[in-house]
């Protein structure tokens, strides 16, 4: 009777002994699953908050590097006209650079000088349309206002600008000005 | 090892066996012999193997957690803002977009997009008296948005800047007159949409 039991516990044991020696392997091999799993999940949820605050911080930089940089494209003095377009031209990038430079060398100086004009932009409100890493487009509401020596009267224009704010490096620079 | 010390228990090897104590002790449960000896090095290491694998999860679903929150906040916001947007465009459309011959219909587009006390504010009169207004001087308005922006956006407010431009024909005026406007647009979240309570023009 005793030894009949002791044989059954030794049974017991072993049989125990046996499982219990997979079942860890097997319950770690599981774990191991759910931990790589876990891991693609969170690095993939980390890229996605990566993303997100990547776009948060182009929106707000751009937005504030447009209200200024529209003030130094749109403001001159015919006095100091050639240094005011080459602080302009600074402001911009690609295509747009190149359109605002036959605009400032055939256009803009001559008739500043010609006419006395000296103007001043000022930014109302400003608003972002959409933006993403690398380009963000802005609306800006801007008041002009002119002077020149044929009138004595200042000429105020209510313009609305689209701005396309290209990131070149650490800059955000305007690639495109579209009146709108 | 074990064995030729069980088998000749000398003076040196005795205190040996006791420095190695805590070691033959845990091994004693185990089966005797290299079998048992291999089996509590490997319950050792698959010790080991448990505790790094479980701090890893649970370092992982944290990690999960804060991301996955700040995502989700992230994205309501944004479709949120994209919904002010594209709320605020539509009805600065709608607001210009008034032809005597369907006023009704165009001022009804108008009141179910704005909040109740919308249409007295910014026509100065009520719906029907506005309607009667319209289909009496012949009004006829087209608008086109030239461009729209998130001004600011959070959760129940939001102000997006609008460039509409709208050619208004009427009784005096057929051949129409051009309005370039630049428009502040209020807007408020009620329960599933965003209604408009304001729009003012930005001097």
């Amino acid at each position: 009777m005793s030894a009949s039991w002791t044989a059954a516990r030794d049974l017991t044991v072993q049989a125990g002994g046996y499982s219990d020696a997979r079942r860890p392997t097997r319950a770690l091999l599981a774990l191991g699953v759910v931990a790589v799993v876990l891991g693609i999940a969170v690095g993939a949820l980390g890229w996605l908050d990566h993303r997100d605050s990547q776009v948060e911080t182009a929106r707000q930089a751009a937005l504030q590097t447009a209200r200024e940089q529209v003030v130094t494209v749109l403001s001159y003095d015919f006095g100091t006209i050639d240094q005011d377009l080459q602080r302009a031209r600074a402001a911009l990038t690609g295509e747009y650079l190149a359109e605002f430079t036959i605009q400032a060398n055939y256009i803009i100086a001559p008739a500043a000088r010609e006419q006395q004009i000296t103007t001043t932009a000022n930014v109302i409100a400003a608003a972002v349309v959409r933006a993403d890493p690398a380009q963000v487009v802005v609306l800006l509401f801007v008041t002009q206002r002119t002077q020149n020596s044929q009138s004595d009267a200042v000429r105020l224009a209510a313009h609305r600008i689209q701005l396309t704010m290209a990131r070149v490096g650490d800059r955000w620079l305007i690639s495109e000005l579209d009146r709108v | 090892m074990a064995d030729s010390r069980d088998t000749v228990p000398s003076g040196t090897e005795e205190s040996t066996a006791a420095g190695d104590q805590p070691g033959e002790t845990t091994a004693t449960p185990a089966p005797p012999g290299v079998a048992g000896v291999v089996s509590a090095v490997r319950s050792r290491r698959n010790l080991a193997v448990l505790v790094g694998l479980t701090g890893a999860v649970l370092v992982l679903i944290a990690l999960g957690v804060f991301f996955g929150v700040r995502v989700l906040q992230t994205d309501t916001q944004e479709v949120r803002r994209e919904m002010a947007l594209q709320t605020a465009r539509q009805f600065a459309l709608d607001l210009t977009t008034i032809n005597y011959q369907t006023a009704e219909q165009d001022v009804q587009q108008v009141i179910n997009g704005s909040t109740e006390q919308f249409p007295a504010e910014f026509f100065g009169v009520n719906g029907p008296e506005f309607v009667a207004f319209v289909r009496q001087l012949q009004l006829e308005s087209t608008g086109e948005v030239t461009s729209a922006g998130v001004e600011r956006a959070d959760v129940t407010s939001a102000r997006v800047l609008v460039a509409v431009r709208a050619t208004v024909r009427d009784s005096n005026t057929p051949e129409g007159t051009p309005f370039n406007y630049r428009w502040g647009v209020e807007l408020v979240w009620t329960s599933d949409k965003w209604l408009v309570s304001k729009v003012e023009l930005v001097l």
